[in-house]
């Protein structure tokens, strides 16, 4: 079997037969049967030399000439002997030390171009075609499968072959490299046991009733070929058993669905291939890296000794390539883009590098990317050689006033021009600028410094600043045209999860603990949905890291960080329940309606469609780029509007304080509009956002929109469609994890005219839209919401219910004093008689209860008439006696 | 089909018996003579004569002044020097240790034979 792949003839040149393994086996055996051999004839051939000394007591001539030319010639022959077997041991292990050939890749950074080109498609090769390929083109790619690889190659097919299989299957490969302790480590990180999947698969193969040879199967062949292109395209020096597992499930259905089944699909599989893959890689760079490092001075010193001590420089700094020789820095991952386009920067003439991005975004891991290559002298020609040292901002400042400061940088820039083989480096250099700013107000001085030194361009100085930095002291300075402006942007999730792979092994080393793939993604894509101040990676370490701390002390150590970890982190710090939804949850969630009937009188319709956006939210089936949900709630006053908001906030987030309430007509001018997101450049001013940025989780309450100012109701149109909002200062505010609910009366007169006519409500709720509400809201913005929910006026009956509800919190308070209440029909008859106002819906049954019954209550409480265990009774008229308690 | 794997694996028992001496003094002195320049190289790399000489007259330092660059001009020299001298004998070293592959087979089978003739 062959194919063409980028001219050349790729062929897989291991026969897969009994034969041809079974001598592969004892060719194994031989090598080892001969390495043997030579060590145990020369350890023999020696020890009956030494024993030949030791037995004539010759230790005294054996330095001589006499003893190896002279009459010897019995003793000394074992030794010489003992050194064929030593030639003999190198030939073998010189041989077979390196038993496969190795991919090659061209170098490092300045390969960005030489991508590995994409392997052509097959096309329909004959005999004879490929006969006339000359050998030189002609490629055994089996030579650069790792021995491991080869090894599960051979027992797939003693699989298939004890299975009596009529073919090699790719699930036959599948189950050999279920054995190799790698692949393993993969299944356990996707939280499967290797064994039970190995059954699965097992069963899943078809066998034939009679017993055959097994010859490799078309898909097989496939395999063996997509695993070379993998690791080509992973750039790895050999095909190794993790590319056949990936190639070996892609060219299987079967594999496949039985992988579905354990939830675990093409995208997981490659992601934890790339995680050994990572780990390997780290492995290898750090061996490169530690070879590297010992070339390096350790007092900062360039090879040819040019360099000049910079003492001051020293005590005002850091260095990082000397913190780099000694291993004090971290790998950087996933970001060879932007150490790429430093470098052609520097190749370009340029000198000065600002590297600009929010905090938290690896800023500082790229220049540790770069001090890495700089040790491996990996850098163009103008950065060999050379130190890359940090000033402390702190250090620049500390104890000396803007002037003094610029002195220090003026000295600094001095031994640095002196030196020649120092870079430096500005960590926040927008610190330097908010020093001199706030001092005196003389502004920028050591900005002023800093620019006339960088403008002489024979100093190489790379910087970082935040965006905001960058924007307000930098753009327009003389400072900014002397940088060229790199970008770094936040890494995608996949990113991510690749330099989280890479930190991992440090925070399970230090908690003892591991983590499944699953965890990981979980806490980056958490970390996107639900930390919005913070940025990618760092969001995402610090969740892993509190995720270890919060499974190993609920389980202890050596234990599996689950999905549910990271969730209950996310759960701690932003309130919002991520973890799986529990049976008891479920069941809750099912019967939402009759739980918030527990509060809600009627109203059914508005409680429905509540209850089923909370159903939707909680199952994660809901536009996670919008509000959970939005909606208008209409209706006179008194009749359950906000009552229903609070029963949301108590059932959905957890207690009435998650709700956010603003009162609209305190919003009625334009200038209000900064009362909630905040007066320009003044952080955390602004009501709204910061109430949401702090509580991300909770219930918005709108009350009465109608009366706010139009500019303020216009605000509101980005957050129900984009579930976001910026702040006076550029934040943006996360309302994705908000139910956003505004009330308001607007149209009472009508609706309730409407309804007193006998119109239908859907019709009442059509016209209101279309006549009264355009007044106060544009039509888009009513669009907006994901309901307007009409409530209606309440009836006598409800009413008495009402007062049930409410006479059911004095029942509860009369408990505490170990007294109880009884209520006769007849007393909620008569409180629905003196509370029932069509206008003022329920307010006026408070009043009367109050009236009623609470001013009677506290009247027995102060007067002693009241004893424990006495009953009060509520009966006609709403009057109240006691019952006597009768011992 | 295992007579035929045994008597396959025999026989190249026996060619590689034979092929050792064939080796030693082709791919195996290939790669004797790869070792033996990977250590001239890292002498070389860690002496650097050649750099010391490019750099003649470059001030070591900094010391810019006349004195200064006098000075640095005669280190720098006798540090070339030296260097190189330090290299060349490496060189040899090296030379030797490839050479040492040529000669210690010769060198043992006559002492064999020899022992034998005693």
């Amino acid at each position: 079997m062959g194919r063409m792949a980028a001219n050349d003839f790729l062929y897989y040149g291991e026969p897969m037969t009994r034969y041809h393994i079974a001598l592969r086996k004892s060719q194994q055996w031989l090598l080892y049967f001969e390495l043997l051999g030579a060590v145990v004839f020369l350890l023999g051939l020696g020890g009956v030399f030494f024993f030949g000394i030791f037995e004539r007591d010759l230790w005294n001539i054996l330095p001589t000439r006499n003893f190896w030319f002279g009459p010897y010639g019995q003793i000394t022959r074992y030794a010489w002997l003992a050194f064929v077997a030593l030639g003999f041991l190198v030939y073998r292990l010189t041989k077979t030390e390196r038993p496969v050939k190795k991919l090659f890749y061209a170098k490092e950074w300045t390969s960005a171009s030489a991508t590995p080109s994409a392997l052509s498609p097959d096309e329909a090769l004959t005999w004879s075609m490929v006969k006339k390929i000359p050998f030189r083109r002609r490629k055994n790619i089996a030579h650069f499968f790792s021995l491991d690889a080869r090894f599960a190659l051979e027992r797939a097919y003693t699989i298939a072959e004890k299975q009596d299989s009529e073919f090699l299957l790719p699930a036959h490969i599948f189950l050999a490299l279920l054995s190799v302790p790698d692949i393993r480590g993969v299944f356990l990180r996707l939280g499967v046991s290797p064994s039970t999947l190995g059954a699965h698969v097992s069963d899943s193969i078809a066998r034939s009733p009679i017993k055959r040879t097994p010859t490799l199967a078309p898909e097989s062949q496939q395999v063996l070929f997509h695993a070379h292109e993998l690791a080509i395209a992973a750039r790895q020096e050999h095909v190794e058993p993790k590319e056949l597992l990936v190639a070996s499930v892609e060219w299987s259905n079967g594999l496949q669905d039985v992988l579905y089944d354990s939830a675990i699909d093409a995208r997981k599989l490659t992601n934890v291939v790339a995680w050994i893959r990572v780990r390997e890689e780290l492995r290898r760079q750090y061996r490169l890296f530690r070879q590297a490092a010992q070339h390096r001075s350790k007092y900062g010193m360039d090879r040819a000794m040019t360099a000049v001590a910079t003492p001051f420089l020293n005590a005002l700094s850091q260095d990082l390539t000397i913190a780099a020789k000694f291993g004090q820095l971290n790998h950087c991952v996933a970001r060879e883009k932007e150490i790429n386009e430093m470098f052609r920067v520097i190749e370009g003439g340029r000198q000065n590098v600002l590297l600009v991005g929010p905090p938290g975004i690896g800023k500082m891991s790229i220049m540790e990317g770069v001090v890495e290559q700089m040790v491996k002298d990996a850098v163009p020609r103008r950065l060999q050689d050379k130190r890359l040292v940090q000033i402390s901002n702190s250090a620049l400042l500390a104890g000396t006033t803007v002037a003094g400061a610029e002195e220090r940088l003026m000295r600094i820039v001095r031994e640095i021009r002196r030196a020649g083989n120092v870079i430096l480096f500005i960590h926040n250099i927008h610190d330097l600028m908010i020093a001199g700013a706030d001092s005196g107000g003389k502004g920028l001085d050591v900005a002023g410094a800093l620019s006339e030194a960088l403008a002489s361009k024979d100093i190489f100085v790379f910087a970082t600043t935040t965006l905001e930095g960058f924007n307000r002291h930098i753009v327009n300075s003389e400072l900014g045209s002397s940088f060229v402006r790199v970008d770094v942007r936040e890494m995608d999730e996949d990113q991510a999860i690749q330099v989280i792979e890479s930190r991992i092994g440090g925070i399970e080393y230090k908690h003892n603990v591991f983590f499944s793939y699953d965890a990981i993604a979980t806490a980056v894509s958490f970390a996107v949905r639900f930390l919005h101040d913070q940025y990618l990676p760092e969001s995402a370490l610090e969740l892993v890291t509190e995720a270890a701390s919060v499974a190993r002390s609920k389980r202890g150590e050596h234990t599996l960080v689950a999905v549910n970890d990271v969730a209950e982190v996310i759960a701690s710090k932003t309130g919002i329940p991520a973890t799986t939804v529990s049976a008891d949850e479920s069941d809750k969630l099912l019967q939402l309606e009759r739980v918030m009937h527990e509060r809600i009188v009627g109203q059914d319709e508005a409680v429905s469609l509540v209850a089923n956006a909370l159903r939707r939210a909680r199952a994660e089936i809901r536009s996670t780029k919008r509000p959970i949900a939005n909606f208008l709630f209409l209706g006179p006053t008194g009749v359950g509007k906000t009552e229903l908001a609070k029963t949301i906030a108590e059932i959905y987030f957890g207690g009435e304080e998650r709700m956010l309430r603003f009162d609209m007509s305190e919003f009625q001018d334009k200038s209000s509009l900064y009362r909630l997101i905040g007066s320009p450049g003044q952080q955390g001013t602004g009501l709204l956002t910061e109430a949401v940025r702090q509580h991300p989780f909770s219930l918005v309450l709108l009350d009465e929109l109608e009366k706010a100012d139009k500019d303020v109701i216009n605000l509101f149109l980005q957050v129900f469609d984009d579930g976001r909002l910026t702040d006076s200062v550029g934040r943006v505010i996360d309302f994705t994890n908000t139910i956003v609910i505004a009330t308001s009366n607007a149209g009472t007169a009508y609706v309730q005219q409407a309804f007193a006519q006998g119109r239908a409500p859907d019709e009442v709720q059509q016209s209101l839209i279309h006549g009264e509400l355009a007044e106060y809201f544009r039509p888009e913005f009513l669009n907006r919401f994901d309901a307007i929910v009409l409530f209606r006026g309440l009836e006598r009956n409800e009413i008495k219910q009402i007062a049930r509800l409410m006479l059911k919190r004095i029942e509860k308070d009369l408990e505490h004093r170990g007294i109880s209440l009884r209520i006769e029909e007849s007393a909620l008859d008569a409180l629905a008689e003196i509370g029932f106002d069509p206008t003022f819906g329920a307010r006026p049954m408070r009043r009367a209860i109050q009236d009623k019954v609470e001013n009677a209550l506290a009247g027995f409480v102060l007067s002693g008439t009241l004893e424990r265990r006495d009953t009060i009774v509520l009966g006609a008229g709403a009057e109240i006696r006691i019952e006597k308690y009768i011992k | 089909m295992w007579l035929i794997v045994l008597q396959r694996t025999l026989l190249e028992f026996f060619w590689h018996i034979l092929f050792f001496p064939i080796w030693w003094y082709s791919f195996g002195a290939f790669s004797a003579a790869r070792v033996s320049f990977h250590v001239f190289l890292s002498g070389n790399y860690s002496l650097a004569p050649l750099l010391w000489f490019r750099n003649l007259f470059v001030p070591m330092y900094g010391l810019m002044d006349w004195q200064g660059r006098m000075i640095s001009f005669f280190v720098r020299l006798i540090n070339a020097i030296v260097r190189g001298v330090l290299l060349f004998g490496w060189a040899v070293c090296c030379l030797a240790l490839f050479l040492t592959w040529f000669l210690v087979p010769i060198g043992v089978v006559f002492m064999l034979l020899r022992s034998f003739r005693v």
